[in-house]
């Protein structure tokens, strides 16, 4: 039931049949979190053993973590944003919902958005960050639209990748579609997907008739797969889209996706020592700094992968 | 007069004849139905051999029982939408979040992502196939026009709680030490569900 005409809905067409998802317990062992791999190193399930999946009650220097989502989640248009002021061009940080049952991230969503504000902050552009906590299209949108110019870029952390859709009957799998899922729900409005992605370009005349984004900024997708081209079912016909094309074509903006699941890191891209998860603390500290990498030798991590409008 | 009286005949035979021949239309929609059925399956319609057969009234030919059940585990939320009409035809989709699979074995396999969607393809159909208590072979029945599944349901979709019930009342009707370590341990996995 669960094998997929391209591979992995997860990562980049390899030919298994089941999850590579791999589940990392953070460090107070009440929450899970999930890293999602990208190779067939990563077929089996890392169980930690904890009964519940609740937060943690706190993550010490984390204002993004204290970020409400809309209640209930994806109900209203506007999100929840927090600021962390700098004198240089303003980057939008999108997070996502955690995510329900076995694909609970728990915090790390929130701690890798904190680290990548603190790091733009304490960059020589001291630049300005507004975090936004995002559960449907319509609150990536306002986002989008109306927390200020976006002089530097955007950056999106949470849950993506292809999907399947599946017969009802047969249980087989009919086809895929090329999502990212801020929104941990099931419903339309809680990704964007084919069907919604061109609610983004309302951005394009959001500053005075202008794109709300600058024409040298652009939109990284820090979230599994979302380079991944496949036939999407809801587009119909034979043709191959990512969700990182798409909303590329929605914003007019260059946007930056990994083919590559991602796994919560200790250390950044370039500094990992880690091939996938396996090679992190198994519980994950739920603490800063973390980051949200792809999958790939140590020293050799892929680059994200360029979507021009 | 008496030419327009033969008219007025014709057409009081013609609107007879057109409202004899017209199918009332269905009872519920096919979102209706998809939604109706989605609530009785995944809190267990099909897993009683009553409920199975009650479950053809959704079909328009229910496969019998599988020897070898196939669970697939769905957490709480869905949403029903994106329906397509197409004359006597209808597509709906269900957007779910899919957790796992269980064999026959009650080995729990989790799913491969963490979002998906059921396609239902429905058939405006007024004939129908059910199975009288006892008997072997489903017989064929006509009926007003409804909406119903277009396929067998060989696979059965369960909430967790309802899997946890299942997985519980096969592993008490099992001798096989397999399946009883394999159901403790999917026991455990769907106890980090609900």
């Amino acid at each position: 039931m669960w094998a997929t005409p391209t591979g992995s809905p997860s990562n980049s067409g390899t030919a298994d049949a089941l999850c590579e998802c791999a589940i990392q317990i953070s460090a107070n062992g009440d929450s899970e979190s999930i890293a999602r791999g990208g190779s067939t190193a990563t077929q089996s399930m890392q169980h930690g053993g904890t009964a519940g999946l609740v937060q943690p009650l706190s993550v010490a220097n984390c204002p993004i973590c204290d970020l409400p989502p809309t209640t209930p989640l994806g109900s209203t248009e506007s999100p929840s944003c927090t600021t962390f002021a700098g004198s240089g061009p303003t980057y939008l940080l999108l997070i996502g919902d955690p995510g329900i049952g076995k694909y609970n991230a728990g915090p790390n969503w929130d701690i890798v958005g904190q680290t990548t504000a603190n790091s733009l902050v304490a960059s020589v552009s001291n630049n300005n960050v507004v975090a936004c906590r995002v559960s449907s299209v319509e609150n990536v949108t306002t986002a989008l639209t109306s927390e200020g110019f976006i002089g530097g870029g955007v950056v999106y952390i949470g849950h993506g990748g292809p999907f399947n859709i599946y017969s009802v009957s047969t249980g087989q799998v009919l086809g895929q579609a090329s999502i990212l899922a801020p929104g941990q729900e099931a419903g339309n409005d809680y990704n964007i997907s084919s069907m919604n992605y061109l609610q983004l370009a309302a951005v394009v005349t959001a500053a005075n008739g202008k794109n709300n984004i600058a024409p040298g900024a652009s939109i990284l997708i820090n979230g599994c797969s979302a380079a991944v081209p496949v036939v999407d079912y809801y587009a119909g016909g034979a043709q191959m889209f990512t969700i990182a094309q798409l909303i590329s074509n929605a914003t007019q903006t260059v946007v930056f996706a990994y083919k590559q699941g991602m796994y919560v890191s200790l250390n950044s891209a370039t500094q990992a020592k880690s091939y996938n998860y396996k090679g992190e603390p198994n519980p994950i500290p739920a603490s800063l700094p973390l980051y949200l990498i792809p999958e790939g030798p140590p020293g050799q991590k892929p680059l994200p992968i360029q979507f021009e409008p | 007069m008496r030419q327009s009286s033969i008219i007025g005949v014709i057409l009081v035979v013609l609107t007879v004849t057109a409202s004899g021949n017209s199918a009332p239309p269905p009872q519920a929609s096919p979102k209706e139905v998809i939604v109706k059925y989605w609530k009785f399956e995944t809190a267990g319609g099909r897993l009683t051999t009553d409920g199975w057969e009650n479950a053809s009234a959704f079909f328009v030919k229910l496969g019998r029982p599988p020897l070898e059940r196939r669970i697939s585990v769905i957490a709480g939320g869905y949403a029903v939408s994106d329906v397509v009409i197409n004359g006597n035809s209808a597509d709906v989709m269900i957007q779910i979040l899919p957790q796992g699979q269980i064999d026959s074995k009650l080995k729990f396999t989790p799913s491969a992502a963490e979002k998906g969607a059921v396609a239902c393809h429905l058939i405006l159909s007024g004939t129908y196939w059910s199975t009288d208590a006892g008997a072997e072979a489903p017989v064929e029945r006509t009926g007003p026009p409804e909406w119903r599944i277009d396929g067998s349901g060989e696979i059965i979709w369960l909430e967790p709680i309802a899997a946890v019930r299942y997985v519980t009342d096969m592993k008490r009707k099992s001798n096989d030490p397999i399946v009883t370590k394999n159901a403790d341990q999917t026991l455990s996995e769907l106890a980090k569900l609900h």
